[in-house]
């Protein structure tokens, strides 16, 4: 017994010392770091000069009197009511078709995912070129269809968000790609049964791969609202063309915040708000997500 | 008996002290070896020439001297500085940004440097050593940073064409108001030929910020009368066909390159880099920025404003490369890059000019800047501006709307900024 003791305690030993590296990187980069924002959250601090100074919840009621934090939500919001339920269609229709068996097939998903591994800066670069509104390529084949007076993408206050939709909708293939494994992972004996009772295609859709996909449809839903709180490096690019405050994303603004006007007590504060935000809406995701959402095995329903 | 054994031994050591620290002190200026670190903008092409060169030359005149040159880029910049001073790792020497380092005491006042080496700063550009906005390098009296050269905005035009089209060429001073720049931009254009007759980005890129603002920097006036009357003198331009959205010619980063290839009469733009011009054999002139005739013209005027950290262990080196770089180093710079000197008796005694006449006028404009109203973090605090302008260059508002709208958002945009600016205040 005492050596089988003694062998499980070198083993112990042996597991701590190999899983150190990552628990020293995990201490010192990730949990150092948010316990200070959230200490630093408390502080009115501008990083050189005075030492930060206490001021408790100042910076969070400062908030609500902030013109800038509700106009980054606006604008946040917006982008998220447009691109959110977009990107979650389109990217189950692409996937759609990507799961057809045809020659050529993979060289199209690949194709297609091409753009979900790009950098965002040269993504963003690229379109600021293609929605150029009087010599970039897409206004001038909405010219040729006969629109005769196009937006203005990036010019416009009022079509700035939605251009940042439409750049986000190029990189729709990274969401294509988790739905496929998702639709090849249902069951051919499902669809077997149900063309046996005269399904047609697309009842096959709507009462097999649409209930079976939603496991699948939830993670691209959350992952999706994830994103649209962080959208920043093409927001920040896509901005440098003057376009004002329309494209103040969240994220842009608590930049700002912080590295322009070095309020890093308040920065946190949006920091730390942007995350209980995030974390309120994926909850109420989640619990909602009992009544749409289907699993092939379900502990709790059997 | 004891006691006196103590006293001797506390009188030893204060001796030994003092000795050891006279000597490190006499050492440095008899050459023992110092390190400064020195931290830049990612350069390269003619600029990273002309900074190799300068640290050579430092070095060879002060050979116990290295100087250490780390490059970051420059919308990092700050950042990495504020971090590094947070840190206690700042370096020697540094480019300075606005008034905060300065205010906070952090960089060491140049006045006795200035006086030790008789650096005659009444020839120099005026709104850099004058108090007042954020590329000035005076902070209340003192001067904190010092540069080799002077970047600035002005109008080039083409003198041939004004010429064939049968219109006055503009002095360099004073300049034209806004409404002779637009009428002038559309005689000029020869749509026919893919002609513009003048680029500018938006108003502000050539109004006085006292158009925008109260004297104070305090009150955003952006739907005055005169900030719109402004507006819609530059939007007619466009709405007229006289003028590029700036989609189709970005006129700071094509500007020249346009007006190189003669598609351009006029431009306003960077007065820099201009071998692009006259080696295509353009015959240019300059002039200040168009000013509405009750105001006092203001453009942005810059140079690479070195500052020396007060933290610094080594100052008298820090400041020696100071006073290297504005002396020697404006003559390197004007050779090696063709950037204008910040000294204008410099220009004049490098012939920098050449005999070239927009370049005369360039220097005739330069003797005239001055400050703007200082407004704290006055980029940030206009954005609804640049929404204002987008909604009238593109004829979804009026000028009177738009700034209408965008007023009330700049003021509380300008009052949380001077908040911010008196709590951050030393």
């Amino acid at each position: 017994m005492a050596r089988k003791g003694l062998i499980a305690r070198k083993e112990q030993r042996a597991a701590y010392l190999f899983l150190s590296p990552w628990l020293i990187g995990l201490t010192a980069f990730w949990l150092i770091p948010i316990f200070a924002s959230l200490v630093l959250s408390l502080t009115e601090w501008h990083l050189i000069g005075r030492n930060p100074q206490w001021v408790g919840l100042q910076n969070y009621k400062d908030m609500f009197d902030d013109r800038n934090f509700w106009l980054s939500i606006r604008v946040t919001l917006k982008f998220m009511v447009l691109s959110v339920p977009l990107y979650l269609i389109c990217g189950l229709l692409l996937s759609l078709l990507l799961n057809l068996k045809m020659r050529g097939i993979n060289l199209f998903r690949t194709v297609l995912f091409l753009p979900a591994v790009l950098s965002g800066v040269a993504v963003a670069v690229l379109w600021v070129a293609l929605l150029n509104p009087d010599v970039g390529a897409v206004n001038q084949i909405l010219h040729g269809v006969g629109i005769s007076n196009p937006p203005r993408w990036l010019q416009s206050p009022t079509w700035a968000v939605p251009s940042v939709v439409l750049v986000g909708l190029w990189g729709i293939g990274g969401g294509a790609i988790i739905y496929l494994s998702g639709l090849q992972n249902i069951s051919a004996q499902l669809y077997e049964a149900a063309l046996l009772d005269g399904a047609g295609p697309w009842q096959r859709f709507r009462y097999v791969t649409l209930p079976m996909l939603t496991p699948t449809l939830l993670f691209v839903l959350l992952t999706g609202l994830i994103d649209a709180f962080q959208v920043f490096d093409i927001a920040y690019v896509l901005g440098q063309k003057g376009t004002g405050d329309s494209l103040r994303f969240y994220l842009i603004n608590l930049w700002n915040e912080g590295f322009v006007h070095h309020e890093y007590g308040y920065a946190s504060a949006l920091a730390w708000f942007m995350v209980l935000a995030a974390a309120a809406i994926i909850l109420v995701v989640f619990r909602t997500s009992g009544r749409w959402v289907y699993y092939e095995y379900d502990p709790g329903r059997a | 008996m004891h006691w006196r054994r103590v006293v001797a031994a506390v009188f030893a050591l204060a001796l030994v002290t003092a000795a050891c620290s006279g000597s490190s002190s006499g050492a440095n200026e008899s050459g023992e070896p110092v390190t400064l670190d020195y931290w830049v903008f990612q350069s390269g092409g003619l600029a990273g020439q002309w900074l190799d060169q300068l640290v050579a030359g430092y070095q060879a005149k002060y050979p116990n001297v290295k100087i250490n040159v780390t490059s970051y880029p420059e919308n990092n910049y700050g950042v990495k500085l504020d971090t590094a001073i947070a840190a206690g790792k700042e370096p020697d020497l540094v480019l300075v940004f606005g008034p905060e380092q300065m205010r906070q005491g952090l960089l060491l006042p140049l006045d006795d440097m200035i006086a030790a080496n008789h650096i005659d700063l009444s020839q120099y550009v005026p709104s850099i050593v004058q108090p007042g906005d954020e590329f000035s390098c005076n902070y209340e009296g003192h001067l904190y940073c010092l540069g080799s050269y002077a970047g600035s905005v002005q109008l080039i035009y083409n003198k041939t064409m004004f010429e064939k089209a049968g219109l006055q060429p503009p002095p360099a001073w004073p300049p034209m108001t806004p409404e002779q720049f637009v009428e002038d931009a559309c005689k000029l254009t020869d749509k026919a030929n893919g002609v513009w007759g003048a680029a500018a980005s938006d108003p502000l890129a050539y109004d006085p910020w006292e158009t925008f603002f109260s004297d104070d920097g305090k009150t955003a006036e952006f739907n005055s009368p005169e900030a719109v009357q402004q507006f819609e003198i530059l939007a007619s331009g466009y709405q007229r066909g006289c003028f590029p959205t700036s989609n189709v010619l970005d006129p700071w980063e094509q500007g020249r390159d346009f007006f190189s290839q003669g598609k351009l009469g006029m431009v306003i733009t960077d007065f820099q880099d201009l071998d692009k011009v006259e080696s295509a054999g353009i015959d240019y002139g300059s002039t200040a920025v168009p000013t509405p005739p009750e105001e006092t013209p203001y453009w942005s005027v810059w140079t690479d404003s070195v500052g020396v950290m007060a933290s610094t262990d080594h100052p008298q080196e820090a400041e020696n490369f100071i006073a290297y770089l504005t002396t020697k180093g404006q003559d390197l710079r004007s050779q090696v890059t063709g950037d204008m000197p910040l000294n204008l008796q410099t220009a004049k005694d490098d012939n920098w000019t050449q005999g070239i006449p927009g370049r005369e006028d360039g220097v005739e404009v330069l003797s005239h800047a001055r400050t703007a109203v200082f407004v704290p973090n006055r980029w940030d605090v206009i954005g609804p501006y640049y929404d204002a302008w987008g909604y009238v260059s593109s004829g979804e508002k009026t000028a009177q709307q738009a700034l209408d709208d965008a007023n009330p958002a700049i003021q509380e945009n300008l009052d949380k900024a001077w908040k911010d600016w008196n709590d951050a205040s030393p």
